[in-house]
C-alpha cells in the first residue's frame, strides 16, 4: 500500500480538478440540454486571465483567483446561457457546432493575445510546504486543491438539495413549463445554473494553471478529461461525476506505475477517454439522460437543378485542369486541397445528409495514410493499396457506429471525439500506425511508366480524377435510395423504422462509406506531401473539419470543395504568421453564427432559388402515369392483440386489452384522452415493449420483432404527433413508404434500387398521391404544408407501402369537416379496392361511426366495450367512459372485475 | 580535425530522429496551427540599414517551425538568423553585396515545409537555405537535393544533416550528443540513468536504446532505463517516485524545455534530486535559477552562448543585442538563437570563399562550403570540413554545467570528440536497432 500511496495522492489531486470540471459540465448539461464542448475553453480563458492578473499585473493570488472565477462565472455564464437558449430547437449537429465553434474561437483568441512562443508559467500559489503521510511526501498545494474541490462540490450539492433556487434548478430539468406556471422563471433558473457550471470550469482552469505552462490546447485537453468523469456520472449525477473524476485521476496515476511501457503506457493519458468510450458502449441506455434533447433537422433541403450543378462542375473542372499552369509552388497545396475535398465530402454525407456527428474524421485520414504507407511498403501496388487503406477504415467505422446505433445524437459526438483522442494517445505510436522508427511515413507516388504521374503536376491530375469520381459517387448516393434513406434518418429515424427500414443498417452503412472515403482522401493528401508524420493528425483538427462542414453549403460535392479550399488554399495564398489562427477564429465564429440561425431559415433564399431554376431551364417534370396499375388485393390476415399490458413504472397504461384488426375491415379504437390508445398502437408497432400479453400478425407472434420488421410484415402506421421527413419533398416522403420495404434489412439493397424497383416505387407513389389528392404539391417540402395536408402526406406514405394493416392515429386531426368526410370515403375505398385492414384511433365520432365496421372502446387502459358502431352508440358504458357517468362507471368496474 | 562521414546514414538517420524529438520536444503539444491544418508561409526580408551596401542583394532563405508545436524552444531561432542578416548588412554585406533574407514558416507541417522550400528556390531564386529550423525538413530534403541547393546550419539534430549531402551541419548531431552524455556521466561516476521520453511522438521511444548504444560505444558502465511521459500530464510525481525507487542517479527528460522543469520540480518535491542531463537545443537559461537543476549537464553542438571569452560568441552577443535589445533577457531566449546565427556565419564564410554575388548560383555556394577546411567560425563550433557528395557528421560536442545557479562552460568552451572506435561501435548498435 505504501508503494501505491504516492500515486494515489497525486491522482486524487488531479482527479479532484477533473471532478470539479465535470460537475460544472453536468450541471449545465442537465439544466439546459446543451453539452458544452467549450468547457475546456472556459478553463483555458480563466487560466490565462488568472495569469494576466497574478503574474503580469502582480495581483495577490487570492484576489486574482476571485476576480477570475467570478468574472468568468458571471460573464461567460450569462453568455453561454444566452447561447444555449438561442440554439434551443436547433438540430443536434448545429448545437454541437455552436459550442465547438465557441471552443475554437476562445482558443484562437487566447493564441492571438498571448502567442505561443513565450513560455508562460503560473507559479504554485497554494504554497510550497509539504507534510509526510505514511512516508509519503504530500504537498500542501495538493491537500488544498483536494479539499477545495470536495467542499465546492459538497456545497453545490447542498445548495441544489436544500435551497429554493437549487430546487428550481432541479425542477427545470423535468418540466420548465410547470416551473414557469409556479411563478419561477426557467430562464433565470438556467442562467444561475450556467453561472455555477462555468464558475466550476473556471475554478478548474485556475487550479490547473500552476501545474503546467499555459497552452490553450493542453489546458483544453485536461478539462476535456472531465468528459470521462461526466460519463461515469451518467451525465446526470453531480456527486457520482465528482467521484468519477477522482477514480479517473487515481487510476490514471496508478497506470503510470503499472504500465510504464508498450502500448499500455498510453493508458494513463487515455484513461478519461477510455472511460468515456466504454461508458457509451456498455452503459444501459436508460441510464444516460438527454436522448430527448436530440431534435431532428427541420431544414428543408434544396439542391440546385442537376443541369445547373453539372454546368458549374464542368467549369470548375476545366479551371482546375489549368491549375498546374499558374499554381507554381502552391501546386502541392492545390493537390492537398483536392484530396481533402474527398474527406469533406465523406463528412458531408455523414453530418449534413444523415444528421450524424463525427468528431474524429482526422482519425480516418490518419488510418488512411498509415494503411497506405504500410501496404505499399509490403509491395502492394499503388491503386490496390489505396483502395485497401479505405477498406481498413471500414471495420473501424463499424465499431464507431455502435454508439450511433445504441445512443445516437450527442453521445455519438462524444464517442467519436473520445475515439479520436484515444487513437492518438494509444495507437499513433505503434508500428502499425506512424511507427516507432521515427522517419515518418513515406507516401509513394503512382508510376505508370508511359505517362508521368509521379511528379507534382501529374499527381495533381490523378487526385483531380479521384476527386471527380468521389463527387460523382457522393452525388449518386445522395440522389439514390441510400441518399433518401439518409435524409430520412436525419429527419425522423422513427418514421424510417415504421416504414420498414432498419436504421441501424443505414447508420452502419453511412459510417462505413464515410470512413472509406475519408481514409482514401487522407491517403491521397498524404501522397501529395510525399512524407507524413503523426503531428499533422491532431485529434482537435477534427473539430475544425466538423465546423467547416457545418459552415459551408452547396451539397456534398460543392461543400467538400469549399471546405477544403477554406482550410488549405486560403492560408496557402495569404501570408502572415498567424493566418492559421485567424482562420480558426473565423471558422469558430462562423460556426457559432450559422448555429444561431434557425434550421428552417438556413436555406437558399427563394429569389436565388428561382433565379437558379430559371437559369437552368425547365426542370424535367416528373412523368405521372396516366393509368396506375391496380394493386393486387392484400393477402388476408389480421393483427391480434392478446391480453396486452403496458406499465410505465408504477403506472398501468394498458391492462389486458384484446383487439383484432383483420384485413378488409376498418376497425375503430376509441376512448377518452389517456385511455391508452396510442400506447396500444406503440406496442403493436414495437415502439414499446409490453409488460404482458402478445401481439400477433397473421397468427404469428411479433412481440419480439423489431419495428422495421413488423413494418415489413405489413404493419403500417401514422402518428398522432406526425412523424414526417420534413426536410424531404412530399414525393420523397411518400416514396420512402414504398422504398422502405425494398431496402429491408439487407445492406446491399439500401444502396440503390433496381430499375424494376424504381418503377414499382414510382407507380406506388403516383397512386398514393392521386388517392390523397396530393399531386399538385408533390414537389413541395413537407415542412411547408398545413397540418391537414401533412396528415394526408403521412397517410399517402402509408398507402404507398406494401402494408396490409394500417394503424392510423387520429388521422383527421387538422382536417375540416369536408376534408374529414373525403378522408372517410378514401379509407373505405382503399379497404374495398386493396383489401387492407385499418385500425383507426380517432376522436371524430362521425368519422368513426361512418367508416368503422367494428369498434373497440378503451378507458383507463382497459377494454370496456367492443361492437358495431350502432352498439357503441347505444352503450351506456361508452357514454360513461366519455361523459364520466358515475353510475355506469361502477357498472364498468363491476364488469371489469 | 577531419570530417567523419556516416557509413550508415539510414541507421544514423533513425537515431538522429529519435534524439531530435527528445531534444526539441517533438513530444510537445499539438499547436494551434497544426489543429487547423492550415498552411501559412510568411516571408520577411531583413531590415536594411544605412550601412547596407547598395545594389542587388544575395538572396538566401530560411525555414523555421517557429510557430508550431515547438515554438517555445525554436521560436528564437528566427531572431538569431535575422540578427545575423542585420549584422552582416550593417558591416558591409558579403563581398560588397547586401544580403536579403527571406524567412519562411512551416509551423511543423510537412506540406507547408515543402511549399516553403519550393517558394524559396523556384520563386525567390535563393542561392542557399540558411538556418534550417524546420522540424519537418525530411519532407523537403529530397526536393532541395534535387535542386542542388545547400541547406546550411540550423537544428543540427535534424535527420537530413547526417543523411543528405546537400545539408551542411554546423554542429554535432544528437547521436553524438548522446555519446557525449555517456562520457560525461561516466566521468561523474553516475551508473544509473533513466530517460523519460515523450508519449506524443513515436520516435521518442527509441531514446533508451540510443542511450544504451551511446554508452556501449564509449565503454561506459551505465544502466539505462526508459519510461514514457505525457507532456500534458499535470504532475510527474509517479514517474519521480518510480525513478527514486529504482535508485536512478541521472535523468534525461525527452520533452520540450517547458516540461523538463516540471518533471524536475515534481522530483524535488519527492526529495529526489538526480543529475539532470539535457541537450542544448532543449535547455533554457531559466533552468539555472531552479535548485533542482544544480549540477545539471548540458551537451550541445556549440559552446555556451554566454561565454563571451570566445570571439565568435562575443560577436554574436553584440549582433543580437543590436537586433533585439534585451532580447537575451527574454523568457523565450535560448541557445537556438546562437545556433541560427552560427548558420549565418557559416554561409558568410562559404560565400566569402566563393566570392558569391547576386548573380551566383547555388552551386557556387556549395563550392565555397567545400573550400572550408577545419572552420570553427571563431570558436562558434567544432572544426568543419565538408566533402562533396557525402553527408557530414560532426563528431564533436561541447559540454556545459549548471553550478551555483548559473551555466558554466566545461573544457574552456572547447569541443570534445568521439574517436573512430566509438563511432564504429555506435554504428554497430544502431544497425541492431534496424
Amino acid at each position: 500500500m505504501s508503494e501505491l500511496l504516492p500515486f494515489i495522492v497525486a491522482g486524487l489531486t488531479t482527479g479532484a480538478i477533473y471532478g470539479l470540471a465535470g460537475v460544472g459540465l453536468v450541471l449545465t448539461y442537465k439544466t439546459s440540454g446543451v453539452f458544452n464542448f467549450a468547457h475546456g475553453g472556459i478553463a483555458t480563458a480563466s487560466a490565462y486571465l488568472f495569469y494576466e492578473l497574478q503574474v503580469q499585473r502582480g495581483m495577490p493570488w487570492a484576489l486574482a483567483a476571485a476576480i477570475t472565477i467570478l468574472t468568468a462565472g458571471l460573464v461567460l455564464g450569462v453568455t453561454f446561457e444566452a447561447l444555449a437558449r438561442a440554439i434551443q430547437g436547433r438540430s443536434l449537429a448545429y448545437r454541437v457546432a455552436s459550442t465547438v465553434g465557441a471552443l475554437l474561437a476562445i482558443e484562437a483568441t487566447v493564441h492571438l493575445i498571448y502567442g505561443i512562443t513565450e513560455p508562460r508559467q503560473v507559479p504554485q500559489f497554494l504554497g510550497d510546504g509539504s507534510v509526510t503521510i505514511f512516508d509519503t511526501i504530500v504537498q500542501t498545494s495538493q491537500i488544498i486543491t483536494f479539499v477545495f474541490a470536495i467542499v465546492a462540490t459538497a456545497a453545490l450539492s447542498l445548495f441544489l438539495r436544500h435551497s429554493r433556487s437549487g430546487l428550481a434548478m432541479r425542477a427545470v430539468v423535468d418540466d420548465p413549463d410547470l416551473l414557469a406556471s409556479a411563478g419561477t422563471d426557467p430562464v433565470r433558473t438556467r442562467r444561475l445554473s450556467w453561472i455555477l457550471g462555468v464558475t466550476f470550469a473556471s475554478a478548474s482552469g485556475v487550479l490547473f494553471s500552476p501545474l503546467l505552462p499555459l497552452d490553450p490546447v493542453q489546458l483544453t485537453f485536461l478539462v476535456v478529461a472531465a468528459f470521462g468523469a461526466a460519463a461515469l456520472g451518467a451525465f446526470s449525477s453531480l456527486n457520482t461525476t465528482f467521484a468519477g473524476g477522482l477514480v479517473i485521476g487515481v487510476l490514471a496515476s496508478l497506470a503510470t506505475k503499472w504500465f510504464p511501457d508498450g502500448v499500455l503506457a498510453g493508458v494513463s493519458p487515455a484513461l478519461p477517454f477510455l472511460v468515456l468510450f466504454a461508458v457509451l458502449l456498455v452503459f444501459p441506455k436508460r441510464r444516460l439522460v438527454g436522448e430527448g434533447f436530440t431534435l431532428p433537422s427541420r431544414r428543408v433541403a434544396w439542391t440546385a437543378p442537376l443541369r445547373f450543378q453539372a454546368a458549374n462542375a464542368a467549369v470548375l473542372v476545366a479551371v482546375l485542369c489549368f491549375v498546374p499552369t499558374f499554381a507554381g509552388v502552391r501546386l502541392t497545396a492545390w493537390t492537398t486541397a483536392l484530396a481533402l475535398s474527398i474527406v469533406f465530402m465523406s463528412l458531408w454525407l455523414l453530418v449534413r445528409t444523415s444528421g450524424q456527428v463525427s468528431l474524429c474524421h482526422v482519425a480516418f485520414t490518419a488510418i488512411g495514410v498509415c494503411g497506405f504507407s504500410h501496404l505499399t511498403d509490403q509491395g502492394i501496388p499503388w491503386l490496390p493499396a489505396l483502395i485497401m487503406c479505405g477498406l481498413i477504415a471500414i471495420p473501424i467505422a463499424c465499431v464507431l457506429a455502435i454508439p450511433a446505433i445504441r445512443l445516437s445524437g450527442l453521445y455519438l459526438a462524444l464517442a467519436t471525439f473520445g475515439f479520436g483522442v484515444l487513437l492518438q494517445v494509444m495507437f499513433y505510436t505503434q508500428d502499425y500506425m506512424f511507427g516507432s522508427n521515427g522517419v515518418g511515413l513515406t507516401m509513394p507516388r503512382p508510376d505508370l511508366g508511359f505517362v508521368n504521374i509521379s511528379g507534382d503536376e501529374g499527381f495533381f491530375y490523378v487526385v483531380l480524377i479521384a476527386a471527380v469520381l468521389s463527387a460523382a459517387f457522393v452525388i449518386a448516393v445522395a440522389e439514390g435510395r441510400l441518399g433518401r434513406l439518409l435524409r430520412g434518418l436525419a429527419s425522423s429515424p422513427l418514421a424510417l423504422q415504421t416504414n420498414g427500414v432498419d436504421t441501424n443498417v443505414v447508420r452502419v452503412l453511412v459510417f462505413c462509406a464515410s470512413g472509406f472515403l475519408a481514409a482514401i482522401g487522407g491517403a491521397l493528401a498524404g501522397v501529395a506531401q510525399t512524407t507524413v508524420s503523426a503531428e499533422a493528425y491532431p485529434p482537435l483538427l477534427s473539430l475544425t473539419y466538423f465546423v467547416l462542414i457545418i459552415i459551408v453549403g452547396g451539397g456534398a460535392a460543392w461543400g467538400g470543395v469549399l471546405a477544403a479550399a477554406g482550410l488549405i488554399l486560403l492560408p496557402a495564398y495569404v501570408d502572415g504568421e498567424d493566418v492559421a489562427v485567424w482562420l480558426q477564429l473565423l471558422f469558430g465564429l462562423a460556426a457559432l453564427a450559422v448555429a444561431l440561425v434557425p434550421d428552417e431559415r438556413r436555406q437558399v433564399p427563394p429569389h436565388l432559388r428561382a433565379a437558379i431554376t430559371r437559369l437552368s431551364g425547365k426542370r424535367k417534370a416528373h412523368r405521372t402515369r396516366a393509368t396506375v396499375p391496380t394493386r393486387e388485393m392484400a393477402r388476408p390476415g389480421s393483427l391480434k392483440v392478446d391480453g396486452l399490458g403496458v406499465r410505465f413504472g408504477g403506472l398501468v397504461a394498458v391492462d389486458g386489452v384484446d383487439i383484432v384488426a383483420p384485413t378488409g375491415r376498418i376497425t375503430g379504437l376509441i376512448g377518452p384522452n389517456g385511455a391508452g390508445k396510442t400506447t396500444t398502437f406503440n406496442a403493436c408497432s414495437g415502439l414499446i415493449r409490453p409488460s404482458a400479453g402478445d401481439v400477433q400478425f397473421d397468427d404469428r407472434s411479433v412481440s419480439r420483432t423489431s419495428i422495421a420488421a413488423r413494418a415489413r410484415h405489413g404493419l403500417g402506421r401514422t402518428f398522432q404527433k406526425m412523424e414526417l421527413f420534413d426536410a424531404l419533398s412530399v414525393r420523397d416522403n411518400v416514396a420512402i413508404g414504398a422504398e422502405g420495404a425494398y431496402a429491408g434489412a439487407n445492406p446491399l439493397r439500401h444502396l440503390a434500387a433496381t430499375p424494376r424497383q424504381s418503377a414499382a416505387v414510382d407507380a406506388a407513389v403516383d397512386e398514393a398521391l392521386r388517392l390523397c389528392e396530393l399531386e399538385s404539391m408533390a414537389d413541395r417540402a413537407a415542412a411547408d404544408l398545413s397540418t391537414g395536408q401533412r396528415r394526408l402526406v403521412e397517410l399517402a406514405r402509408c398507402l404507398a407501402g406494401p402494408y396490409r394493416v394500417l394503424l392510423l392515429d387520429e388521422p383527421s386531426s387538422g382536417l375540416d369537416a369536408e376534408e374529414t368526410a373525403k378522408f372517410g370515403a378514401l379509407l373505405k375505398r382503399v379497404v374495398q379496392e386493396r383489401g387492407v385492414g385499418v385500425l383507426l384511433v380517432e376522436h371524430d365520432m362521425s368519422l368513426v361511426l361512418d367508416a368503422c365496421e367494428h369498434i373497440y372502446v378503451l378507458d383507463f387502459g382497459k377494454l370496456v366495450f367492443d361492437g358495431t358502431p350502432s352498439a357503441v352508440t347505444e352503450s351506456s358504458i361508452v357514454r360513461a367512459a366519455y361523459l364520466g357517468d358515475a353510475e355506469v362507471q361502477r357498472e364498468v368496474e363491476t364488469s371489469g372485475a | 580535425m577531419g570530417e567523419i562521414r556516416s557509413r550508415r546514414p539510414r541507421l544514423l538517420t533513425l537515431a538522429a530522429l529519435a534524439s531530435a524529438a527528445l531534444a526539441i520536444g517533438a513530444c510537445g503539444s499539438d499547436s494551434e496551427d497544426s489543429d487547423t491544418g492550415a498552411q501559412a508561409g510568411s516571408s520577411t526580408t531583413a531590415t536594411q540599414t544605412a550601412d547596407t551596401p547598395k545594389g542587388p542583394a544575395i538572396k538566401i532563405g530560411t525555414i523555421c517551425s517557429c510557430s508550431g508545436a515547438q515554438a517555445a524552444s525554436l521560436g528564437i531561432a528566427d531572431d538569431g538568423i535575422k540578427a545575423w542578416a542585420k549584422a552582416v548588412n550593417a558591416s558591409g554585406g558579403i563581398n560588397g553585396h547586401p544580403v536579403e533574407l527571406i524567412a519562411e514558416e512551416d509551423a511543423g507541417d510537412p506540406a507547408k515545409g515543402l511549399q516553403a522550400a519550393k517558394k524559396l528556390i523556384e520563386e525567390d531564386k535563393v542561392v542557399a537555405i540558411v538556418s534550417d529550423y524546420s522540424t519537418v525538413d525530411g519532407a523537403w530534403a529530397e526536393y532541395v537535393e534535387s535542386k542542388n541547393v545547400a541547406v546550411i546550419g540550423g537544428l543540427s539534430i535534424e535527420t537530413p544533416f547526417i543523411s543528405n549531402p546537400t545539408f551542411f551541419a554546423a554542429g554535432a548531431s544528437n547521436v553524438i550528443e548522446y555519446v557525449g552524455f555517456a562520457k560525461v556521466l561516466s566521468g561523474l561516476g553516475k551508473k544509473n540513468l533513466r530517460i523519460l521520453y515523450c508519449a506524443e511522438a513515436p520516435i521518442c521511444a527509441l531514446a533508451p536504446k540510443l542511450g544504451e548504444a551511446a554508452a556501449a560505444s564509449v565503454g561506459a558502465d551505465i544502466k539505462i532505463s526508459g519510461q514514457k511521459i505525457s507532456s500534458t500530464a499535470p504532475d510527474y510525481t509517479a514517474q519521480c517516485i518510480a525513478a527514486k525507487n529504482a535508485k536512478v542517479e541521472a535523468l534525461i527528460v525527452g520533452a520540450n524545455s517547458t516540461v523538463v522543469p516540471r518533471v524536475v520540480d515534481s522530483c524535488s518535491k519527492q526529495g529526489f534530486k538526480p543529475t539532470v542531463v539535457a541537450i542544448a537545443a532543449s535547455s533554457s537559461p531559466a533552468w539555472a535559477e531552479n535548485a533542482g537543476f544544480e549540477g545539471a549537464v548540458v551537451v550541445g553542438p556549440h559552446p555556451l552562448h554566454t561565454d563571451d571569452s570566445v570571439p565568435g560568441i562575443k560577436e554574436f552577443q553584440e549582433g543580437f543585442d543590436a537586433y533585439k535589445p534585451d532580447g537575451r533577457e527574454a523568457e523565450d531566449y535560448n541557445s537556438n538563437a546562437m545556433a541560427a546565427w552560427t548558420a549565418g556565419k557559416l554561409f558568410e564564410a562559404a560565400a566569402t570563399n566563393a566570392k558569391v554575388g547576386p548573380d551566383s548560383t547555388p552551386a557556387d555556394v556549395k563550392k565555397g562550403l567545400y573550400a572550408l577546411k577545419g572552420e570553427t567560425l571563431d570558436g562558434l563550433t567544432a572544426p568543419l570540413t565538408y566533402t562533396e557528395g557525402q553527408p557530414f557528421l560532426v563528431p564533436c560536442w561541447f559540454t556545459d554545467r549548471i553550478e551555483g545557479g548559473k551555466y558554466v562552460p566545461a573544457n574552456d568552451s572547447k569541443p570534445e570528440c568521439a574517436d573512430e572506435a566509438a563511432l564504429t561501435k555506435i554504428g554497430g548498435f544502431l544497425k541492431q536497432l534496424g
